[in-house]
Order: C-alpha cells, then structure tokens, then sequence
C-alpha cells in the first residue's frame, strides 16, 4: 500500500457556518513570512538607504586613500575649471541670485513655515521626524566636512560667498532637507507630492550650478550634499512617519485615527481571514466623533446573510497618547490609584479581549469577544467583537425607568463582580431592545479600589440625571444600592473623575435647567466628606522631575538650535 | 575571528581615526617648521584660512596656549576668518583673532614696535586696561591690529578677572604669524595647481 501523508489535508481552507456567519479554516503564519503590514522601507527608500551607504564608502575611501582623493579632485576642478571659462557679467549675476537659495535666509523661513504648519495641525510626529531630518543633516554635514577637511577649489577664482570646509555642501543639504521634509510632512501622497520632490531636486540642482559656477563648491560636494540632503528626511520619515501609518491629509478626521484604505485595508482583510477565520467583505471607519483612543470599524464578514462585526484598531500611537494622558492626569491630579500605562499595544488588546471574556463570563451585557488580530507585530493590531446592531447610545434615545433600571442595574452588577468600568460616559452605555450594553472596557479593571467602583456610579447616575428626573433616579437607584453608596459615589466624584462628554452635557444641564446636578445629588443623599484624590506617591513625584527635567532639556536643545544656526 | 567582529574592528578603527582628523581639522596650531611644511602637518582649518584671504601673506596660527586657555571655536569665510579663545579666569571668547583683507584701525590707535616673529607687520594698539596683582580682577579691552602686505590681524580683547596683568604676554606667546606661501606651496605641490 503506497504511504499517504497523514497531514496531507491541514493547511487546506474549510468553509463552515455558525449561526449565519461563514467561517474559513484559520491559517498559523508560517515562520519567516512578513506580518500582514509589514514596516519597510520599500523600493525608493531602499534606493535612497544604498545611495547612503555608497557615499559612506566614498568617504570612507577619501579618508583612507590619499589617491582617491587627489584622483577626484582633479576631476572636480576639471569640471570647475570648465565654468571658470565661460563666466560672463550676466551669467555670474544669474548664478548669484541662484546662490541665494543656499542662504539661511532662504531654509529657515521655510523650516519654521514647516514647524508653524505643522503644529497648528498638531502633527507631532512628523514634526519630530522633520526636526530629526534637519538636525540630523545639519550633525552629519558638519561632522564629515570637518572629518574630511576638505579645502575650497584650489587654483580657481572663488568669485562668491562661502564659509567652512567644502565637503559636503552644507547649503545644497540644508536647503534640500528642508524641501524634502516640508513635502514628506505637509503634502498628501500623490502627484503633488511628487512634484514638490521634483520641485526639491530642481531647487537644489539650481543652487548647485550656481555654486560650482562660481568656483564655490566642487561637483563631489553638490552632489553628495544633495544626496544627504535628500536621503536622511526620506530614511527618517520611512522609518519614523511610514505614509501606511501616519498618512498626511487634510479636512476632517481625528489624528489619532488610522486611514483604513490600501494595504492596510488589504491588511485587515488578510489578518481577520487568516487568524480569526472571517473572510470580510466590506471595512468601514464607523462612529470615529465617540473614540479618541483607537480606530472603531464596521466590517461586514461573509455569511448568510452577511453579519457585522466590531473591531478596533489600536495602533503604538494611540498607546503614546493614553501614556501621555496618564501622565498628565497623575501629574496634575495626584496619583488615581492604578493609573499604570499598558507596555506595548499587545498588552493593550490582549488586557481589552480579557476584560471582554471575563464580563461575559460573569454575565455582564456588552458585546461577544471574537479575539483580536495582529497587522503589524507590536505595533498594531485589532479586537473584534460582535456589532450590537441596532443599539443607540444612551443619549440618542428616550430614557425610560425601566433603562434606567437597566443602567444601574449594570452596575450594581459591576460591583458584585469586583469590577470598575472607569469610563462611563453616554458613548459607551449603549441601548438595545430596552437592554443596557456597557462598551469600551480598556480602561475596566478587576479588584478595583472602593474609590473607582464609586466614580462609576455617580457617572451612571449623572448620565440618567440628564434624561430623567433625579428623584425617579433616586428611587430606582435605592434598589440597587444603600443610600450610604450613593453618597459615597458623589462624595468620589470630582470633575477630574467625570469623564470629558459627561462634563460638557453637566455643563449644559446647568444651563438648561440652571441646576448644577452633582450639587444637587450631594444635597439630597446623605452627608458625607469629600473623598480627596490629591494623593502624592513617588510616582507622582518622579514623573513631575522627569518631566521638568526633559523641559531643561528641551530649552537647552532650542537654544542650541537658535545658537547653531540650526532653524 | 569571525567576520563580525573583523568588521567590529575596522569600524572601531575607522572611527577613531576619524575622530583624530575631525580634531586635527579644526585645529589652528602651527605647522612645526614655517618652511617646509608636509600635508599631515597642516590642518584643514589652517589650509581654509589662508584660502580665505588669499592674497593674505602672513597667517596666524596657535604656538602654546597657557594652561587654562583654549580654542573655543575657528569660523572660516570668504575674506575673514576667526579664532575665539576662551579662559577659565578671564572669561569665554575673552580673545577673538580675525584675519581680514584690509584693517579698520581705531582713530586714536598708537603704533608700537614688533617682536622679531612679527617681522614684517605694523602694530597698532588700542587698548583700556585696569591691571592689578597676579590674583587680584583686572580688565582688558580693546584691539590690536597688525598690518602687512595683502591683508590684517586683528587681536580683539574683553578679559576681566585675575591674570589680566599678564594678558599681554601669554597672548604674543601662544599666537604667532607664519608665512601663507609655503602653505599654497604645499598645495600646488599635492594637487598640481596653485590657489
């Protein structure tokens, strides 16, 4: 009998249904192949990295061999010697204008249009990328020229302005990084982009003639200073700013959300069907305005008939920006007990996929857990659940007793669990058939404090209060909890405890009705002394050196910038 | 020894090398002989300022600066070229030497005779000075200017603090003037042509 193989079958997809929804055979990446978005430098910034490292061995050899150098010299000042023949008044008066765009003059107007247009957009990231490309052109050109030593073109009559070794072009870099980088970070992907890179090359090769033109700098110099000047912004922003994760564009959109189109669209569509085992038909940005802290999705996965999921992308970015948000808050508020950043993204979706399971698990209405996805490893990934179709916020719907038993009774349920939510707010208590979802449990935790299980409370109640008269609140929240809960949850309750949404509908409850409602609840539940938030913890402390520290820093970094000639 | 660490240790070497020349290149001393000059004793920053004035035929260079004193930076341009020397006692940048084209003596400058390695030049001297004990604040301000054929040096002070009584002195020993010819010499010499 022929031996068959006994695996023959088991990377082959299967097609099986579950409840109307299709499911394919999950696929194990096999060890070696990329992630679905892989992070790379692709054609043209491998192109630019090689030109890099050709003019490293240039150097390199210009150090070592003094024949190289003499050899390439005497071709520079060949070429040199060529201009220095055809000088006539109107072609120096030319070159002479074209030498101004190598003044300071001319790059750090542009650098700080760059700096002002890309603050007002709030842009930090490319920012920082385009801070490093021209701080780090500036570093290297100077560094080498004063490595190499190379003199200005000897036995030529330098006719225009100049100033410290000739290579490579200090100028030609400068003026070229600054392009570039204004392009990479201010215009969208496309062909205007393309065309300000030309305009770049353009600009550069102007100034370029110009200076050889007047016996100022040698070809070798124009040419290698250009290529710096060009190459380290692109490196950087591929690298730092890649377009997949961090698109340029303009007109509305959060920048903490992720563009869903092109390969990471593709990406998505691949990770969902080769780890979770959905082929998905159709993704879609949905209900961004509700979520600053990752990208919300609808995405329709084949069935019969087609279904919706949920899914969210949490990116490195949006890590930074809860790690910022938590430093602040500690710094500014003291410390909220367990107010510890997540260490990475996977630590984030893993911490949200656990929270989902183990409220279901405990009973707990919010939405089905179907895992999570890696897009990019460590850097991006994406939870999927079911989609609560039909379900409203809170706010976009008639607020009956009977939701209002069904919200407190969530948290009451929270609190026999030994959980804290920590973010309820009107987006994230959704109704559907008269039933009460909690959504968003990133930031829920188990074994909470006395303090934060009370917070959520008082925001649940502050929520009913809005839509529904607070002495039936009262009434409906006595079955649930002690009147000694209700005070404690007001006497938890401090703005900073209040989440942003909730604080801005107070506001407008206030204005409305001319009732402050937190006022109001401490006044109708028993007395009870505020509980204070102000705690100092080492954390607390050593965050606020840390940062005053990098502040010094930072003043003395600008100040060397200013010094340097830098911006 | 694999590859990598071969690779580790020409790196290592290229680096330090690298780090010898960058601060070989920007420093102003002397050639050891004011004649005969070889390439590896003639820093970039030398070779630039007498590029930078070229009809200059003198150039000053760094002989020996007294402990406590060094060169704060050396900014080479077209037509003028600076070396800033700073002091532990008498304060940053307290000396600045520029070499120029031409001078811009102060009106009511007086002329003084030369040391013999200054042969060749005129000095004029401007100077306000409040001196006192060798450890006692003193000021110094003011210019020297020394003139010669193609071009000028000019020895900006703004010294205050003890030592001043001696400024004089420890400036004409650190700094002298050589000859810019044997450096264009050198030049010609290396790339076949003559600046």
């Amino acid at each position: 009998m022929p031996d068959e193989p006994i695996l023959e079958n088991v990377s082959v997809r299967r097609r099986m249904r579950f409840g109307g929804i299709t499911v394919m055979g999950r696929r194990r990446r096999p060890s070696g192949t990329p992630d679905p978005l892989p992070r790379e430098l692709r054609a043209s910034g491998r192109a630019w990295a090689l030109a890099a490292l050709l003019v490293i061995a240039l150097w390199a050899a210009l150090d070592v061999w003094e024949q190289t150098s003499l050899w390439w010299t005497a071709r520079d000042l060949d070429v040199l010697q060529w201009f220095e023949s055809i000088r006539s008044a109107s072609a120096t008066a030319l070159a002479e204008a074209g030498h101004a765009l190598g003044s300071v003059w001319t790059y750090r107007p542009i650098r700080w249009a760059v700096i002002g247009a890309l603050v007002g957009f709030k842009r930090w990231r490319h920012l920082i990328a385009f801070l490093a490309s021209v701080i780090g052109v500036q570093w290297i050109v100077t560094t080498i020229a004063a490595v190499l030593g190379r003199s200005r073109p000897l036995g030529i009559d330098i006719i225009g302005d100049w100033e410290g070794f000739a290579h490579p072009s200090l100028p030609i870099a400068a003026l070229t990084a600054s392009l570039v980088g204004a392009a990479l970070s201010l215009i969208p992907l496309g062909v205007w982009r393309t065309r300000a890179l030309y305009g770049s090359s353009l600009a550069a090769a102007l100034l370029g003639t110009s200076r050889m033109y007047l016996g100022v700098d040698h070809p070798t110099d124009v040419v290698v200073g250009y290529l710096i000047g060009f190459a380290v912004p692109f490196v950087i922003f591929r690298l730092y700013a890649p377009e997949t994760v961090f698109p340029v564009r303009y007109g509305g959109g959060n920048s903490a959300h992720l563009l869903i189109a092109g390969r990471r669209e593709d990406a998505i569509r691949h990770a969902v069907r080769d780890q979770l085992g959905f082929e998905v038909l159709d993704i879609e940005p949905f209900a961004l305005e509700g979520s600053a802290g990752s990208t919300p999705l609808l995405m329709t996965v084949e069935g019969n008939p087609p279904t919706k999921l949920f899914g969210k992308l949490y990116a490195s970015s949006h890590l930074r920006s809860d790690r910022w948000y938590k430093m602040a808050r500690n710094i500014l508020y003291g410390a909220l007990e367990d107010e510890v950043p997540f260490s990475s993204v996977r630590r984030l979706v893993e911490y949200e996929d656990y929270m989902l399971r183990f409220m279901r698990d405990e009973g707990l209405a919010t939405a089905e857990p179907y895992g999570f996805v890696e897009i990019t490893a460590e850097r991006e990934y994406v939870i999927v659940t079911s989609f609560l179709d039909g379900a409203q916020e809170i706010g976009d719907v008639e607020v009956t007793e009977a939701i209002a038993h069904r919200a407190l009774e969530s948290v009451h349920k929270l609190w026999i669990c030994g959980i804290a939510h920590r973010d309820i707010k009107p987006s994230n208590v959704m109704v559907l058939d008269g039933d009460v979802y909690l959504i968003d449990n990133a930031f829920a935790t188990i074994r909470p404090s006395p303090w934060r299980q009370a917070v959520d409370l008082a925001n649940m109640i502050l929520i009913l209060s809005t839509r529904l008269e607070p002495r039936i609140v009262y009434r409906i929240a006595q079955q649930y909890f002690v009147p000694e809960d209700i005070a404690e949850a007001f006497a938890a309750s401090t703005s900073i405890a209040i989440p942003t949404q909730l604080r801005s509908e107070l506001r407008a409850y206030r204005k409305r009705h001319g009732v402050d409602l937190v006022e109001l609840w401490n006044e109708i539940t028993p007395e009870r002394e505020p509980i204070s938030i102000q705690r100092w913890s080492t954390n607390r402390v050593t965050s606020t050196v840390r940062v005053l520290l990098v502040v010094a820093l930072l003043l003395i970094v600008v100040d060397d910038l200013f010094g340097g000639g830098f911006l | 020894m694999n590859r990598r660490f071969l690779f580790f240790v020409a790196a290592a070497a290229l680096l330090a090398a690298s780090c010898a020349r960058h601060e070989f290149n920007l420093s102003a001393e002397c050639p050891r002989f004011a004649d005969t000059l070889e390439a590896s004793e003639v820093s970039g920053a030398i070779t630039l300022m007498v590029q930078s004035v070229p009809d200059a035929t003198l150039y000053p260079c760094v002989e020996r600066l007294r402990p406590g004193w060094e060169v704060e930076r050396i900014d080479v341009e077209r037509n003028r070229s600076t070396i800033a020397i700073s002091s532990d006692r008498l304060g940053d940048e307290f000396l600045r030497v520029y070499l120029r084209p031409s001078c811009d003596i102060a009106a009511d400058a007086t002329v003084y005779p030369t040391e013999p390695d200054e042969a060749g030049t005129t000095l004029h001297e401007d100077i306000d000075k409040t001196l006192a004990g060798p450890d006692e604040e003193g000021e110094y301000e003011g210019s020297w200017w020394y003139e010669f054929d193609g071009g000028c040096v000019r020895f900006e002070f703004d010294a205050e603090g003890p030592g001043v009584d001696q400024i004089a002195d420890d400036v004409r020993q650190a700094f002298t003037f050589r000859p810019s010819d044997p450096v264009l010499e050198l030049v010609e010499r290396e790339f076949g042509v003559r600046s």
